[in-house]
């Protein structure tokens, strides 16, 4: 019974893994199609923030330990800068 | 007296035997767990594999009546058709009885409608919305820059350095796009029709 319930486990991981891509994947990408290096093309600490006219703000760090800013303009411009 | 007793010396008693069996318990959960992912992989990757050629057959039945038509203003506004041309209007207007001739001509079909392959890179899975949003914001910047040449009058003396800008933003596409390769050959094949609808979107 655990044995069966791990395999379900392993498949429940593995299905979605295999098809959509990560926030933390598509942030990075962002982050390195402006110019900037983010090793491993994944980032933790994800922080968002939204204000009133519809501009977005994201905030997360790369695996290196550097922390950037994605702006997210209400028209869709997107613009990274690096924090630290 | 602990330190030297062998499990395999001592008589244990059938419960005891259980607990005391020498394979550890925690590897065969392993390996079940291993054995599982690798079964689904590979019973996933054939249903990945089969979908990609379906969702082409799917794409191409709904683009070409537009390549049709697109094929046959192009034939009304220009009298000289170049040999490219020719081969797109043979393949779409065999489109009716013959599909095998679809099959064997898709490129040129493809080249001809943008609208679709828009379409195709604001639904794909491969690449997420922030990166969309990014390659967007990107293109934008190339159309104000043709724009701002254009109305400089300089636009022929930058087309070079605009065309290296605009085939670099391309290949940054084509690469991003590996969990769509046929999204990404369609963009790669369609480059010279990407090019030219920029080079016509006004300010």
């Amino acid at each position: 019974m655990k044995r069966v319930l791990m395999a379900l486990l392993a498949v429940m991981f593995m299905i979605p893994a295999a098809h959509a891509v990560t926030k933390a994947e598509d942030i990075a990408t962002t982050i390195m199609l402006r110019g900037h290096a983010c090793p491993g093309r994944t980032v933790s600490n994800i922080s968002e923030r939204e204000d009133g006219s519809g501009n977005k703000t994201i905030q997360a760090t790369c695996s290196n330990g550097v922390r950037y800013q994605i702006n997210v303009s209400a028209n869709g411009r997107v613009t990274v800068q690096r924090l630290n | 007296m602990f330190a030297s007793a062998n499990w395999f010396l001592i008589g244990y008693n059938k419960p005891m035997r259980e607990k005391q069996r020498p394979i550890c318990p925690n590897v065969v959960d392993l390996f079940v767990v291993i054995i599982t992912c690798m079964g689904v992989l590979f019973l996933a990757f054939p249903l990945y594999a089969d979908e990609q050629p379906c969702a082409k057959v799917e794409v191409s039945k709904v683009e070409l009546p537009k390549a049709e038509k697109a094929v046959k203003q192009l034939e009304e506004a220009k009298p000289e058709k170049s040999a490219a041309d020719n081969k797109v209007s043979k393949a779409a207007k065999a489109e009716d009885g013959d599909a095998e001739a679809e099959a064997v001509k898709p490129e040129e079909q493809i080249t001809v409608d943008i609208e679709a392959l828009k379409t195709r890179l604001k639904e794909t899975d491969a690449i997420g919305v922030f990166t969309k949003l990014a390659i967007r914001s990107d293109i934008l910047d190339l159309v104000d820059e043709i724009n701002r040449y254009r109305k400089q009058a300089k636009l022929e003396s930058k087309i070079n350095e605009l065309r290296a800008s605009f085939d670099g933003l391309l290949l940054k596409m084509v690469a991003l796009l590996e969990g769509d390769p046929i999204l990404s050959r369609d963009l790669y094949v369609s480059r010279e029709s990407i090019w030219k609808s920029l080079l016509e979107v006004k300010a």
